[in-house]
């Protein structure tokens, strides 16, 4: 066979004749491929943005030394030194505190970079080292008590100052005076880039930060020849578990661990949208064969062999699927873009302190998305290709002439197989996720699969039970559909899965944030009792970093009449086993009014030990994702020795997507020397009015301007407010999503049209007005949206619950009970519905102006 | 009954019967056929619809095989032949692609390609380059008379024209036996003489076998055998002269 000929002869003239059908099976690949590409650009983008801004904080060093937030001792430094192989080893603060000038706070998270210059090595990439010896400068003595600051030349313009200009900046003791000493043009750590980052001695940061003879991270360099393991080796033998000792760049796991559920949710969608164009391409090209199965007959006929026919139909394919996936290369591009700046503006803005890297696809992620476009498209073609082939030509003609009609045989088969799939997938949700990594993934496909085979016995069921009601109340119109899906149960059976999935995704969607915003809100108010909070205005938009307080406020807080009790507390991020986790410590001996942990396993009883610092509590990701049962021990480091504590009870805990470690503030204070805490939690009596109490709160905190009173509904309230930004993306994803879906039903419902030309013609010709015919394909649109939308809300409902309670629990540890909303069930109903009818409409107008006879003679070529 | 006593016969069939399944019983639409056909000869099939007409011509063409009996093709004379019942797909395709033409009555002409591509199509499934491929149609269509529409399109010609290029295309790989299944169905009978007109020539003139399934009692004076098929059984020769 001269197969470009004929392929050319006979493909691409039916694809031109057929523009816009082929362009909506063009354009179902193109989607697919490019939410797909936009997907893992993005996710690329997000994890480089990370990387980037944690090898930029850490100035090129070979490894951090960190305990938390409690700081590591200072002469820590001097020990590591002394380490063969070691080149450098620096001491810093690194924190961030709010700034301004007069009386007004102008800048939030403005990160101090407090440094010896005289610790840092000579030549390393990044450093810039004019500006850090300017630290050094004897011109700094003579600000007296002011701490010098070092401005990048960029912030210096943006805040409109100069050297010698005054400003404050807020710390946990007060407002301090400070002063710009030098600008210089940053670069490395300071880069003007990573949000606003200024210099100062260290000295200086550590007096800021209220750190007494300890810093936030030691950087440490290592000779160029030395043997990195070895040193690394050497490096935690000195340190002797007082302080973890990490790759810079896993300082991104923090910033990606805060993403953690939205990730999560992020790939699912990913995942769904580009199965769902996958099975449209599967449907637009099974429907595509069907019409032209008289061609193909007629091609049998005039003696292509069925092997020939299966080699000219998958080079249709692969040359759909390469084109459809060239296109989605362009759109992934756009997308990646589009999505890239959604992502920075709504979810990123947790993260103002990170450096956007912007990526695009990669080659490889490109030419992968091309070869699954390909794939997708011959993947489809397969059932079709061999059917077509397999029919004898001359049955292929005689049925041709006819509307093609779907196999009705095989339904009862059909039926057991997708009873057996979801058989499968219901018993999977009961095996252990350890022994089966992933298989979350693997129940939603098995569910898909069911679908896609039980899709046409349940429709062929629900319209052999509908008919009679469909004629009563939508009249010949409404049974002239509702016959026509019965009679071509396996094409329309296409329609629906493909609406089914689409909506079943927006429903799904909708399911997981309603979910983790009630288990959020559940765990809220199970959890903080306390009426009244104390926190820095940054501390919920900074992920629970945030300025410091001193502990002392506490006492007077509680002294407050009306007060009956004060928490401080004190969140910490520790290095834990190559991740970072929450250590999280709070007054464990506080009354029951001030709120109980909800036990996964333990009770009161444990609590009370906690009180007396007999060890810790987990969460239950924690405990599920190191396998930390109740009896167990986890040892931390800390600045007087590795810590044993024994996990004393599990609780159910959403602080932190890597799982939390919750111990008493006593026993905090006493094992890392850290007398600092974040957030006061007020619990009152009722024996005064809040506004009152809460007067006397905001005076107590009057030395500290960054601090915000503010009562627990109102935190809630701004706490879910960020939760919910982040899932702003996914509606995109959703749109996308819906947009395949209406262009999917379109596509079958012109097909079908096409395939009935002889019908609809008769009924023209036997007198059917106009009306009726377009009547007659909205509603059969809208018969095929109804169903594809009830179908979409057990498959969609179902998929949610499989990513609630076992890719959650496989990937943070916890699982959450699925909240499906009766009203966005209805609302899913009725949108596809409407896309049904909608898509119906196009078909209805072309379908009712062709002219009977024209129709009638249409196969007559 | 429907064999000849003449030695140069392309087609032999022997106890053919073919049945079929439809709502659940099983309907005979040949029943025991014995049949030779000759070479060169324009043998006319006639009988009322649901007969078997069509069936036969299929069986001939190798589109359908028998339930039983045989359906043999005698490429040369004194050569074995080949029994199209035993013959796979690829070589049934090969012989309808080189061997055996066909027309139908619904022209079957794929509506995306001009009439010369639709001529030049078998020859393209059977490797020929375009460039032969396209020397061949256009002789074919001046043939048939319609050089002058080789690049309509079949919605731009009338209907004897779409007959016309669907029987050049079943004579595009000058194939020795034409089947034809009611050629002159959608025509008037004006177009219908021409077109059997042009039938008989081939059969007399380039000495093919044409085998015409027709209701068209305006065929008979072309043909040099007529048939008579009632009930998936052929009529014996004395009633087929009387009807």
């Amino acid at each position: 066979m001269n197969l470009l000929a004929v392929l050319r002869l006979l493909s691409l003239r039916h694809f031109r004749r057929h523009a816009l059908r082929t362009l909506l099976a063009l354009g179902s690949v193109a989607l697919g491929v490019g939410a797909f590409l936009a997907m893992a650009a993005l996710n690329r983008g997000v994890l480089d943005s990370f990387a980037q801004t944690a090898r930029a904080r850490a100035a090129g060093a070979d490894w951090t030394v960190r305990v938390g937030r409690a700081g590591v001792p200072l002469e820590l430094a001097n020990e590591l030194r002394t380490v063969a192989g070691v080149r450098a080893a620096a001491p810093m603060v690194i924190r961030p505190f709010a700034m301004g000038r007069g009386a007004t706070i102008e800048h939030w998270n403005v990160l101090v970079v407090g440094i010896d210059p005289a610790t840092l090595p000579e030549g390393t990439p990044g450093l810039p080292r004019p500006a850090f010896r300017a630290l050094a400068s004897p011109l700094a003595v003579l600000f007296g008590g002011a701490v010098p600051l070092y401005l990048p030349t960029r912030v210096a313009a943006e805040w409109g100052v100069e050297p010698g200009d005054e400003l404050f900046v807020v710390t946990p003791s007060g407002s301090q005076a400070a002063r710009v000493a030098a600008t210089f043009d940053a670069a490395g750590l300071l880069d003007g880039s990573l949000q606003v980052a200024v210099g100062a001695p260290l000295e200086d940061a550590m007096r800021l930060a209220g750190l007494k003879q300890r810093v936030d991270t030691i950087q440490v360099w290592r000779d160029a020849a030395a043997d990195r393991e070895g040193v690394e080796r050497a490096l935690r033998g000195v340190l002797a578990g007082r302080a973890e000792l990490e790759d810079p760049a896993s300082q991104a796991h923090e910033f990606d661990a805060t993403l953690g559920s939205f990730r999560l949710a992020l790939r699912f969608v990913a995942w769904l949208s580009l199965v769902i164009a996958a099975f449209l391409v599967h449907s637009t090209l099974s429907m595509a064969l069907a019409e032209r199965r008289r061609e193909l007959a007629i091609v049998r006929c005039l003696g292509l062999t069925a092997a020939r026919l299966k080699v000219l139909l998958f080079a249709e394919a692969a040359a759909i699927g390469a084109l459809g996936g060239l296109a989605g290369l362009l759109l992934g591009q756009l997308l990646a873009r589009t999505m890239g700046s959604l992502f920075w503006s709504t979810v990123g803005q947790t993260f103002d302190r990170v450096e956007v890297v912007a990526r695009t696809p990669s080659l490889g992620e490109a030419l992968a998305g091309l070869a699954a476009g390909v794939v997708a498209a011959l993947l489809a073609v397969v059932p079709p290709a061999l059917a077509a082939a397999r029919a004898a030509p001359v049955a292929a003609l005689v049925a041709a002439r006819g509307e093609s009609r779907g196999a009705d045989h095989g339904s009862k088969r059909a039926a057991t197989m997708a009873a057996l799939l979801v058989g499968l997938a219901m018993a999977l949700c009961f095996v252990d996720g350890r022994r089966l990594p992933h298989g979350g993934y693997l129940v939603i496909a098995l569910l898909i699969g069911a679908l896609a085979v039980g899709a046409k016995p349940l429709l062929t069921l629900a319209l052999r039970v509908s008919g009679p009601w469909l004629l009563r109340s939508g009249g010949v119109a409404a049974r002239l559909a509702r016959d026509h899906c019965a009679r071509a149960a396996g094409q329309t059976a296409l329609t629906v899965v493909a609406i089914a999935l689409g909506f079943g995704l927006v429903f799904s969607t909708d399911v997981l944030v309603k979910s983790y915003v009630r288990m959020l809100n559940r765990w809220f108010a199970a959890n903080v009792g306390e009426d009244l909070l104390v926190m820095g205005q940054d501390f919920v938009g900074s992920g629970m970093v945030g300025c410091d307080f001193e502990w002392r406020l506490n006492g007077e807080l509680a002294a407050i009449p009306g007060v009956l009790h004060s928490h401080g507390l004190r969140f910490s991020r520790l290095p834990y086993q190559g991740e970072r986790v929450l250590l999280f410590a709070y007054d464990a001996g506080g009354p029951a009014e001030a709120g109980d942990p909800e036990y996964v396993a333990g009770d009161d009883r444990d609590e009370a030990a906690l009180a007396r610092g007999e060890g810790c509590f987990v969460s239950e990701g924690f405990a599920h994702r190191f396998g930390k049962a109740r009896g167990a021990s986890v040892v931390l480091a800390s600045p007087d020795g590795p810590l044993g504590l024994r996990v004393l009870a599990v609780v159910e805990d959403y602080l932190w997507p890597r799982g939390s470690i919750w111990i008493d503030d006593d026993f905090y204070r006493r094992a890392f020397h850290d007398d600092a805490v974040q957030e006061f939690a007020l619990t009152l009596d009722g024996t005064r009015p809040i506004a009152d109490v809460k007067s006397d709160v905001e005076r107590v905190m009057t030395g500290q301007p960054t601090a915000l009173v503010a009562d627990a509904a109102t935190v809630q309230h701004n706490v879910m407010g960020i939760v919910e930004r982040y899932w702003t993306l996914l509606l995109a994803q959703e749109g996308l999503a819906v947009l395949v879906a209406f262009l999917g039903t379109l596509h079958a419902l012109l097909v079908s049209v096409l395939l009935r030309r002889r019908e609809l013609a008769l009924l023209r010709a036997l007198g059917a007005p106009l009306s009726l015919v377009a009547r007659m394909l909205r509603t059969e649109g809208a018969l095929l949206g109804f169903m594809g939308g009830l179908l979409g809300l057990a498959f969609g409902g179902a998929a949610a619950s499989v990513a609630l309670r076992i890719l959650s629990l496989e990937e943070m540890g916890f699982a959450v009970t699925p909240a499906p909303s009766l009203q966005t069930a209805l609302l899913t109903l009725v949108a596809a519905t409407a896309t049904g009818w909608l898509a119906g409409w196009l078909p209805g107008r072309h379908a009712a102006r062709a002219a009977p006879r024209t129709a009638l003679l249409d196969t007559m070529s | 009954m429907g064999t000849t006593a003449s030695a140069d016969v392309i087609f032999t069939l022997r106890g053919v019967t073919r049945h079929f399944e439809r709502g659940g019983e099983v309907v005979a639409a040949l029943a025991g056929v014995d049949l030779d056909v000759a070479r060169g000869e324009l043998l006319l099939v006639m009988g009322p619809s649901g007969s078997g007409k069509s069936t036969l011509l299929h069986l001939l063409g190798g589109l359908e095989r028998p339930s039983a009996g045989a359906v043999q093709l005698h490429f040369k004379a004194g050569a074995p032949p080949l029994d199209l019942a035993q013959l796979g797909d690829e070589q049934l395709a090969e012989l309808r692609r080189r061997h055996l033409g066909f027309v139908f009555q619904e022209f079957h002409l794929l509506p995306t390609l001009t009439a010369q591509e639709n001529v030049l199509l078998p020859l393209l499934l059977d490797g020929v380059s375009e460039a032969q491929a396209h020397v061949a149609a256009a002789k074919r269509l001046f043939q048939v008379g319609l050089a002058a529409r080789a690049d309509h399109l079949p919605d731009q010609l009338s209907g004897g024209e779409r007959q016309r290029v669907a029987i050049a295309r079943a004579l595009i790989a000058d194939p020795s036996v034409l089947l034809c299944d009611e050629p002159t169905g959608s025509l008037d009978s004006a177009r219908g003489q021409e077109i059997f007109t042009l039938l008989r020539g081939l059969a007399h003139d380039e000495q093919r076998t044409v085998v015409v399934v027709t209701h068209d009692p305006a065929a008979l004076p072309f043909a040099d055998r007529v048939l008579l098929l009632r009930d998936g059984r052929l009529a014996p020769p004395d009633r087929v002269a009387r009807s």
